[in-house]
């Protein structure tokens, strides 16, 4: 059984259910994923084994009191943080001590929603860091290597919108630096299969200083980027593994042969405070072309429902340079079609278009600082009259109204039942 | 220079669907792929070489004129709590409903001081959009 990357792929119940009935788990041993599982215990064994690790604090006594005492001591901002989470759940930042009680009360009841459990912990929250992580893998015959670095810092409420591999401000040496860590971490777990290592970056190239954040047991969504940007089948490569194959990869063969990078197609509305989105897929048409791939959930006439998390379908570029891949995603961007339901598509092209992001230079609060900017957007209503003039064979006063008022036809007049709502945790 | 309006614009449909826009200028051809398709509320979905416009249909913009003061579902959700009943005054962003959609933690909120007049809603209900869940009255609150 592959697992996948959704919620069941980091349960070892479901691994030790495996070996149970006799069935190969595609993924680490049982104890390893409870070990890592647990982000107190996974901190733990990398202090022991060496790996620097964010500051923070895990305190046994899971009381309000004792949470107070130990987030004065991590000191603020800090971050509170699930120990059975991940995809950002169960999470809050915290500015200040006068508003933790609402993010302990908040995070332990999204925890206890969607992991059974609300034990928390906390972390110092790095400003202007980056999320960078290391792909690793790890044989039944000693084999552990690293698949080298994703960039992954375009983050909104720690969901990962845009990665891309390797990172602009990763050097030779920083790859060899972080690469020794996260083997370093691997072996300390005795790891099997794939699995990242998660770390937070500050500082750019040799003088980077890096953080061990956590340590995912499965295959990630963006692993794309690393199979096209070193040309590897990590599916394939987690299949040999499971089924005791030697890996017959040398660490020196690790060579990126370009740029990847990769794009999150949500179901959300951006302009809304990115409120999830529902509803039918009326038209889906996918690019191609070279170096583009998409790997997609949906079909034309698939009816898109709350039950399910947002994210629609990847897209993944490859390019000989970071400058191409930038080119190439934005053009498979606007050769995408997906209509009936909002979707994060403009607001992806506008971030892939900033100048920060063209440069390289972000963190992991960019998309949050730029929301505005990226937000925004100036349709050209003369076309787009031409084209709903055809398709209906009439102006619907609706646009004529628009264009006299000025704001985009988008815009639903009389009540609007999003102003209602407030600030939305996701 | 003539101004651009938009019968400058030839569209021609295409097999799959999409339309062609095509127009002479003096400066040359230009051309626009687009997409635009209607929903069942008859607002028209277009995608102009990537950019994406929805065009509210006149029936459309009339439903969802409601009576002022009443909270709708924005999104399907489930209720998940409800901070409120009817006789209670709130403030300015008062958080009234607890709505879970994508497994995601949603807070309904006063857009003014209020007093709630009615609750529509209850815990564990799942709520369409458009669906009234408070009713707020304005002028009862005091300011």
């Amino acid at each position: 059984i592959h697992p996948g990357y959704g919620f069941l792929s980091e349960r070892a119940e479901l691994a030790a259910a495996c070996v149970d009935a006799g069935l190969t788990f595609i993924g680490p041993p049982a104890e390893v994923i409870a070990r890592m599982g647990s982000k107190l215990e996974a901190r733990r064994l990398m202090e022991a084994a060496g790996v620097p690790c964010v500051p923070g604090a895990r305190p046994a006594d899971q009381s309000i009191d004792a949470l107070r005492a130990a987030a004065a001591e991590v000191g603020y901002p800090l971050l509170v943080k699930a120990s059975a989470g991940g995809g950002g759940k169960g999470m809050r930042t915290v500015d200040a001590p006068e508003t933790l009680d609402l993010a302990l009360g908040a995070a332990r009841r999204e925890a206890e929603a969607a992991f059974g459990d609300g034990t928390l912990y906390l972390e110092r929250r790095l400003l202007r860091a980056r999320h960078i992580e290391v792909q690793v893998i790890a044989d039944a015959h000693g084999a552990v290597l690293h698949l080298a670095e994703r960039e992954c810092s375009l983050q909104r409420r720690h969901q990962k919108v845009i990665e891309e591999a390797p990172s602009p401000i990763v050097s030779p040496l920083l790859r060899r630096r972080l690469g020794a860590a996260a083997v370093a971490a691997a072996r300390a777990a005795d790891y099997r299969n794939a699995g990242t290592i998660e770390f937070l970056v500050e500082g750019e190239d040799d003088e980077a200083r890096f953080y061990f954040l956590e340590m995912n047991t499965r295959l990630q969504v963006e692993h794309p980027v690393t199979e096209l940007a070193l040309g590897l089948d990590l599916v394939h490569l987690q299949l040999d593994v499971a089924a005791g194959l030697a890996l017959g990869l040398r660490q020196d063969e690790v060579v990126p042969r370009g740029h990847a990078l990769e794009c999150r197609i949500y179901a959300e509305s951006p302009e809304r405070d990115f409120l999830p989105q529902a509803g039918p897929v009326l038209r889906y048409r996918e690019p191609s072309g070279p170096g583009v791939r998409v790997d997609s959930g949906i079909r034309e006439g698939d009816e898109i429902t709350p039950d399910f998390d947002p994210l629609l379908a990847k897209l993944i570029v490859l390019a000989p340079s970071r400058a191409l891949a930038l080119a190439r995603a934005r053009q498979a961007l606007a050769d995408l079609v997906l209509l009936g339901l909002h979707t994060n598509v403009g607001y992806l092209r506008r971030a892939l278009a900033h100048p920060d992001v063209q440069r390289g230079a972000f963190h992991t609060g960019w998309l949050a600082e730029h929301h505005d900017e990226l937000t925004m957007s100036t349709p050209d209503l003369d076309d787009l009259a031409a084209v709903v003039a055809a398709a209906q064979r009439r102006l619907p006063a609706a646009l004529q109204r628009s264009r006299a008022s000025a704001a985009p036809p988008s815009v639903v007049e009389a009540a609007d039942p999003w102003t209602a709502l407030g600030a939305w945790r996701g | 220079m003539a101004e651009r309006s938009p019968d400058d614009w030839v569209a021609q449909r295409r097999t799959d669907g999409a339309w062609e826009l095509t127009r002479t200028t003096t400066a040359g051809h230009d051309r626009r792929l687009a997409h635009a398709v209607t929903d069942e509320d008859g607002a028209v979905w277009v995608s102009l070489d990537g950019e994406v416009v929805v065009v509210p249909g006149i029936e459309l913009v009339r439903r969802r004129a409601v009576a002022a003061g009443s909270l709708e579902a924005p999104m399907p959700a489930q209720v998940t709590a409800v901070l409120v009943a009817p006789g209670d005054d709130v403030g300015e962003g008062a958080t009234l409903v607890l709505l879970d959609a994508m497994k995601m933690e949603l807070p309904l909120t006063a857009p003014r001081a209020a007093r709630v007049t009615a609750v529509h809603c209850a815990v564990g209900d799942r709520v369409a959009p458009g669906r009234a869940l408070v009713d707020l009255d304005h002028q009862a609150s005091p300011a």
